[in-house]
């Protein structure tokens, strides 16, 4: 017989190292046409951390988005960073890099005041435009500006910007501030558990998280998605014993001989394997984020499990207290509440 | 590592006779890459049978249907002949593994692999599948049943090549089904499988026949034989299947391995070969 049943999780995170310095460095230069250089050892592995900071840069500079090249993760020309981990790099690489478009600003705003013969206080930027904001007609364009502050004004508009995330490490009672800012996520799954073999259907995820202003709403999607596929295959398949010599596995009489050392039999979940996912974000806006935004990684991955754990013991009666949920532990399960 | 690459199964026989069992017969290579890469294989060379014409092709003769050994998983998937007149075949093809390995192997390399997870051997079972092998000396034809002799044994001898595979076609009213338990949906080795066919009685509500097989619950692919005679003339009903489903304890000898224990394997195993007969019978019912 098939059951059905329902389960839902939630999770707060902490976003950035916890207890640990760890800053974020960056270099914007403006060149003299108005395209945009970064420098920073933020490290895109696939998440679009360098799309994320390119969107930021030109928003903050009011270019297109065109028109900035971000060079990342060479140890040898980019200034440092801690790493792609902990959630951090569109916290703490969007603060780092519109810290140093601060400065860059300066010097543009400086050379279209003296241009307009207004205060540079008086300035604002949009649409590719530096104005006056009592007269949106007197203006420059960035590239203007940028080629007037290097061969009249003898100023380059560069800038560096840095950001060390906030922590206080907690003391030996467990007491501090762990992290700068926490992001929040939920996870509600339907599951499907035939009584007869163990095995468990997921048949939909609805999945979601605050992360503040989604930058790239698009890439948020993408690592809810991720995060939830990742999540399933944790809470009923994926094991590995790859380094135990003498190690009882999941069973009395499960030996070291079967130690899973590949991926044959790893059981990462494939497409056919992949229920549909219903994915959505809240933007709760962070006062302290770029633009609003938090984090939109790791946690993805942390509420499907329990989500789906719950929704085995809502169809079943079976509670599972270590992953993975595998059908011989839910059929043992389902015997003994006989 | 030698290798031939030979164009007909007379030359191809030949190289394996002179070469006095140190040669290995290679076509799809899903099982044999592995085994070299992990250097397994201890054989001098390889034998590359994919251009021998004569071992290719799916053909019906008369009321028997004729498999050359070289017909690769994706060709059984998707043959039409098959898909509408025994579709248990096809099944058990798009079950196993991946696209390009059901690409890749081939049906004489199942059989010659002899794995107990073979994913077409139970349907091959249930269909009373005789294979036909020669050598230079000559050519016998055996039953599955008798091909399979342990894990990964098969009565095939090194200087050997199997060249077709014959079963008769279904009667009228029958039904057949396969059944898959893997880790994953797809790309997964079996954890436990079972085939069925069903036929049923002239007046439709009696088994008159049912054939039961099942994959990775004993050294071989095995049939369920004591399941099979006391199903025999039984009404067409779930109550009755479940009487004596427990009965297949006796036909299974499951291992623990890494994808399950043998505790989880002789507990499902009589689910598996109820859910394939049920599906079975309901496939008779819906062609009388």
């Amino acid at each position: 017989m098939k059951k059905r049943g329902r389960g839902i999780a939630a999770a707060i995170y902490s976003q950035t190292i916890t207890n640990l310095p760890n800053p974020c460095s960056v270099n914007v230069q403006m060149k003299e046409d108005g395209s945009v250089v970064i420098q920073t050892g933020a490290c895109d592995l696939g998440q679009g951390s360098t799309t994320v900071i390119t969107q930021m840069a030109a928003e903050a500079l009011a270019v297109e988005f065109d028109k900035v090249t971000v060079h990342t993760a060479d140890t040898e020309t980019t200034p440092f960073d801690t790493g792609s981990v902990s959630s951090r790099l569109t916290f703490v690489a969007g603060r780092a890099v519109l810290a140093a478009i601060e400065e860059v600003k300066e010097v543009l705003y400086a050379t279209v005041a003296r241009k307009l013969r207004v205060k540079a206080e008086r300035l604002n930027i949009k649409d590719s435009k530096i104005y006056y904001i009592y007269d949106p007609e007197k203006y420059m364009t960035v590239a203007d500006a940028a080629f007037e502050a290097h061969f009249v004004d003898r100023k380059l508009p560069m800038g560096k910007g840095e950001y060390y995330p906030h922590n206080i490490p907690c003391d030996e009672f467990g007491q501090g501030e762990p992290s700068d800012t926490y992001y929040y996520h939920a996870t509600i799954a339907d599951v499907e558990v035939d009584t007869e073999t163990g095995e468990v259907v997921v048949i939909k995820m609805y999945t979601g998280v605050d992360c503040g202003r989604a930058i790239n709403p698009m890439l948020v999607e993408g690592q809810i998605h991720g995060g939830a596929i990742q999540a399933m295959g944790w809470a009923l398949r994926e094991e590995t014993y790859p380094y135990c010599t003498n190690v009882d596995g999941p069973s009395e009489n499960f030996s070291p001989d079967f130690r899973v050392t590949d991926f044959s039999d790893y059981g990462m979940a494939t497409s056919m394997d992949v229920p549909e996912i219903y994915a959505t974000h809240v933007e709760a806006l962070e006062p302290s984020g770029p633009f609003g935004a938090k984090a939109a990684g790791e946690i993805t991955a942390n509420t499907g499990a329990p989500a789906i754990i719950n929704a085995i013991y809502n169809a079943v009666g079976v509670r599972i207290y270590d992953l993975p949920a595998t059908p011989e532990k839910i059929l043992r399960g389902l015997q003994q509440s006989k | 590592m030698e290798y031939y690459q030979p164009n007909s199964l007379q030359e191809a026989l030949e190289v394996l006779a002179e070469k006095k069992l140190q040669a290995m017969p290679v076509a799809g290579g899903t099982d044999i890459v592995v085994s070299l890469n992990e250097g397994t294989l201890k054989k001098k060379c390889l034998v590359s049978i994919t251009e021998i014409s004569e071992l290719k092709g799916i053909r019906r003769v008369k009321q028997m249907i004729s498999i050359g050994p070289l017909t690769t998983f994706a060709e059984l998937a998707s043959n039409e002949d098959l898909k509408y007149s025994l579709p248990i075949l096809p099944e058990a093809a798009i079950q196993a593994a991946t696209p390009q390995v059901r690409n890749m192997g081939t049906i004489g390399g199942n059989l010659g692999t002899g794995s107990p997870a073979g994913d077409l051997l139970p349907p091959l079972l249930v269909l009373n599948a005789k294979i036909s092998v020669a050598s230079k000396a000559g050519a016998r034809t055996l039953t599955l049943d008798k091909l399979l002799l342990g894990p990964k044994q098969v009565d095939v001898t090194g200087n050997e090549l199997i060249t077709e595979i014959v079963f008769d076609e279904l009667p009228a009213v029958a039904g057949s089904w396969f059944i898959k338990l893997g880790k994953t949906k797809a790309c997964a080795v079996s954890i436990a499988s079972a085939a069925a066919v069903v036929i049923l009685s002239e007046d439709g509500k009696r088994f008159q026949e049912v054939r039961v097989a099942l994959g990775s619950l004993a050294p071989t692919a095995i049939r369920a034989r004591s399941i099979e005679e006391a199903l025999i003339d039984r009404p067409i009903e779930e109550n009755e299947i479940n009487k004596v489903i427990d009965l297949i304890k006796k036909d299974i000898s499951p291992v623990t391995d890494r994808r399950a224990t043998s505790w989880y394997r002789a507990e499902v195993a009589g689910p598996l070969a109820k859910k394939a007969i049920l599906h079975a019978t309901a496939n008779a019912l819906s062609q009388s």
